[in-house]
């Protein structure tokens, strides 16, 4: 897994902090690198600059929400490895549907299950 | 504690030792941790050495520990050391804040593990109403999540309602530990408070007061239910200390859920014995007005529900028939209820054993004494031969001619005539076949839709769609014979046809007033005779009478005594847990 990234997009600080610390064990055991942005515009440069193999994508964002970066993302050449895992307390049917069709390998809502998100992660990273 | 390393190295640490050098007018200045420098401010410059006699160290302890280094540049404020001083003080407070914030996240990390645990369990506990189920839904939380403990054990409360045996498990400890942890004072003392407790230190618990030495911890919850404790929840431990409060509450929350499910399934288990037992009472009553039939529709109802299972199984004869248990356990009930229209037939006629009541012929002999005076009658030998006619179930030509005789005999007196016989006792004495007139064969006939009118005030529709047509079609006959609607071949339900054929064997090998009890042999030959005229299902009397035996064996294992449906009917809905 060494030299695996992931990257954390949302707006809300706390969001952020906690995901990372849930993350850490990745980090840790697996030389996994961490690392954030605070809102879509700011989430898509990173993907373009960094190619994170998995984002975890918060959806309601000012500037650019998460729906706008997975249509970005999934339509743009060089990124078709980036996974997006799409973390959200909007909870309809619909919102599910929606992200999936956009390009999102997984939705999930908030607040999230540490164990879940370590799950994925792996998961998606290829442990 | 590289988390703390990590701080050092970032963003915020760095714009603070930025503006710090700002303050001090120039120089080097790094924060080492355990020897290493973190970070140093300009970016890229090389740290301040330890051994450099113009460089500045300043130092705190843990859990911050962290080492500030300065080495001075050309244009150094004269209140250096001050601002070196704010600035390690400040930096100490950074790494403290940070600290305690990560503690923070921790605890609510936790707290969402804990919660989304809650989540996940408490749903599968909802998911059906057998007592096993539950109990197992509950050992496998146990088991599947972090909790400590080796052992655990279940307790219900009520052994003859459970199936098999009080306890389930897992873990290393045997049958016999366990029951003798069921008999410490603990145990029942926890019982008696019903809430939760833990013991981490068995040995020295007064209530401890049996032997079992391969466990030192132990954690007790009793499963209540609104209205009674059901029983109890055992985590044990071989090591000592190994409960907190945390999974204290952990487990009283699932427990309160498993407590109102299990209630829930005792209830229904409950529920369903005592709906068998009345049911099955209703209908030995109804059979027992005639004695010959006391035990009929119970038997009926055992053997038409082993019939059916065996049926269902079988892939050679029926490969296109499966039955599922509650499809059985409507046969079984067909079975019990399809009499129940014969309390609507008068007693006389049910338990009507010959042609003419016993009472009528008393009072046909005392009118032949009247006659015998008349001579040329033989009385004695007269009756003898009207006996005999009275029992039989086909008259004989000479039997037809004596009838015909005697109900020309009159005697006259002044005011009016007295025949030996009256019309309606002649035709009973002649009926070509059997003892009963039509009316009264009608009035037989009417039970089977009798039944079904009566039982239609139960509400059994949801679980037994046929139950009532079963029992209304168990006297159709394929070849449209039978009653009350002549229906014919596939107008017959299966079921029916299925019941029809345990019914007849049943009635044949049973004694009756108007017949002796007949043997197994018999009875396969009369099946097949019925079978043979189109009258019952081939393919299912072939069946019935090859496996005749396994048939009668199996049989003994359904009714209110027997185990077979109380463990059978689960909840209707089958949902899976997301």
């Amino acid at each position: 897994m060494m030299g695996k990234k992931i990257l954390i997009v949302d707006d809300e600080v706390h969001i952020k902090m906690l995901l990372e610390q849930t993350l850490e064990e990745l980090e840790d055991d697996f030389g996994v690198e961490l690392f954030t942005a605070s809102d879509g515009e700011e989430g898509l440069e990173l993907i373009r600059s960094h190619r994170p193999d998995l984002v975890f994508l918060d959806i309601m964002m000012p500037r650019m929400n998460g729906y706008e970066v997975c249509r970005t993302v999934q339509g743009e050449e060089g990124l078709e490895n980036v996974k997006i895992v799409l973390l959200t307390a909007k909870g309809q049917e619909v919102d599910r549907r929606q992200g999936l069709e956009l390009g999102a390998v997984r939705y999930m809502t908030k607040p999230f299950d540490p164990d879940e998100i370590l799950g994925v992660s792996k998961e998606m990273l290829g442990v | 504690m590289t988390h703390i390393a990590k701080f050092l190295r970032s963003v915020p640490v760095r714009r603070m030792l930025d503006k710090t050098i700002e303050s001090l007018g120039g120089g080097t200045l790094a924060v080492f941790r355990n020897g290493t420098a973190q970070c140093v401010s300009p970016d890229g410059a090389s740290p301040p050495d330890p051994d450099d006699p113009k460089v500045t160290t300043l130092q705190t302890e843990e859990p911050a520990g962290l080492t500030l280094r300065y080495r001075p540049g050309p244009a150094t404020a004269s209140n250096a050391s001050s601002v070196l001083e704010l600035g390690l003080h400040s930096l100490t407070q950074l790494v403290e804040l940070e600290l305690a914030r990560r503690s923070l996240a921790d605890e609510a990390l936790n707290k969402y593990r804990e919660l989304a645990l809650l989540h996940r369990s408490v749903p599968r506990f909802n998911t059906s109403l057998r007592l096993n189920d539950v109990v197992r839904a509950l050992l496998n939380e146990c088991r599947r999540e972090s909790l400590p403990g080796e052992s655990c054990a279940v307790f219900l409360n009520d052994p003859g309602k459970a199936d098999q045996g009080a306890v389930r498990s897992f873990g290393k400890l045997s049958g016999a530990e366990l029951e003798a942890l069921r008999g410490s004072t603990l145990f029942s003392d926890v019982i008696g408070k019903a809430r939760p407790e833990i013991v981490n230190d068995l040995v020295n618990d007064d209530r401890w007061d049996v032997s079992l030495p391969s466990i030192h911890s132990l954690m007790a919850v009793p499963l209540v239910s609104p209205n009674r404790c059901e029983g109890m929840l055992i985590l044990a431990s071989g090591k000592a200390g190994v409960f907190q409060a945390a999974h204290r509450k952990h487990l009283a929350t699932m427990a309160s859920v498993a407590g109102t499910s299990l209630s829930n399934a005792f209830h229904f288990e409950e529920t369903q014995i005592l709906m068998d037992a009345m049911l099955q009472a209703l209908a030995e009553a109804i059979d027992s007005r005639d004695p010959f039939t006391a035990g009929h529709s119970r038997r009926v109802a055992q053997l038409a529900a082993a019939f059916a299972r065996e049926v269902g199984r079988d892939t050679r004869d029926f490969p296109d028939i499966a039955l599922a248990e509650h499809e059985i356990r409507e046969i079984y009930y067909a079975g019990i209820l399809h009499d129940v229209g014969k309390i609507g037939i008068r007693e006389e006629v049910l338990t009507k054993d010959s042609r003419l009541p016993a009472k009528t012929m008393d009072i046909i002999r005392t009118r032949m004494e009247l006659f015998e005076e008349q001579g040329d009658f033989d009385r004695e030998e007269m009756f003898k031969r009207l006996i005999e006619l009275n029992r039989a179930m086909t008259p004989s030509a000479e039997q037809l001619e004596l009838v015909e005789k005697l109900g020309e005999m009159c005697r006259r007196t002044e005011s009016r005539e007295l025949p030996l016989l009256y019309g309606d006792e002649c035709a009973c004495l002649t009926l070509p076949y059997g003892n009963l007139t039509e009316s009264e064969r009608s009035e037989i006939e009417r039970h089977s839709a009798e039944s079904e009118r009566i039982l239609n005030h139960i509400p059994l529709g949801r679980g037994f769609p046929n139950l009532l047509t079963v029992i209304r079609q168990h006297h159709e006959r394929l070849d449209g014979s039978g009653y009350p609607d002549g229906l014919r071949g596939s107008e017959i339900l299966f079921q029916s046809r299925l019941l029809a054929v345990v019914d007849v064997f049943d009635a044949v090998t049973q004694e009756r007033h108007y017949k002796p009890a007949m043997t197994t042999e018999e009875a396969v030959r009369i099946l097949r005779l019925e079978a043979e005229s189109g009258k019952l299902d081939m393919r299912l009397v072939e069946f019935f009478v090859e496996n005749v035996e396994t048939i009668e064996r199996l049989a003994d294992g359904f009714g209110v005594e027997g185990a077979s449906f109380v463990q059978g009917n689960a909840c209707a809905l089958n949902r899976s847990v997301a």
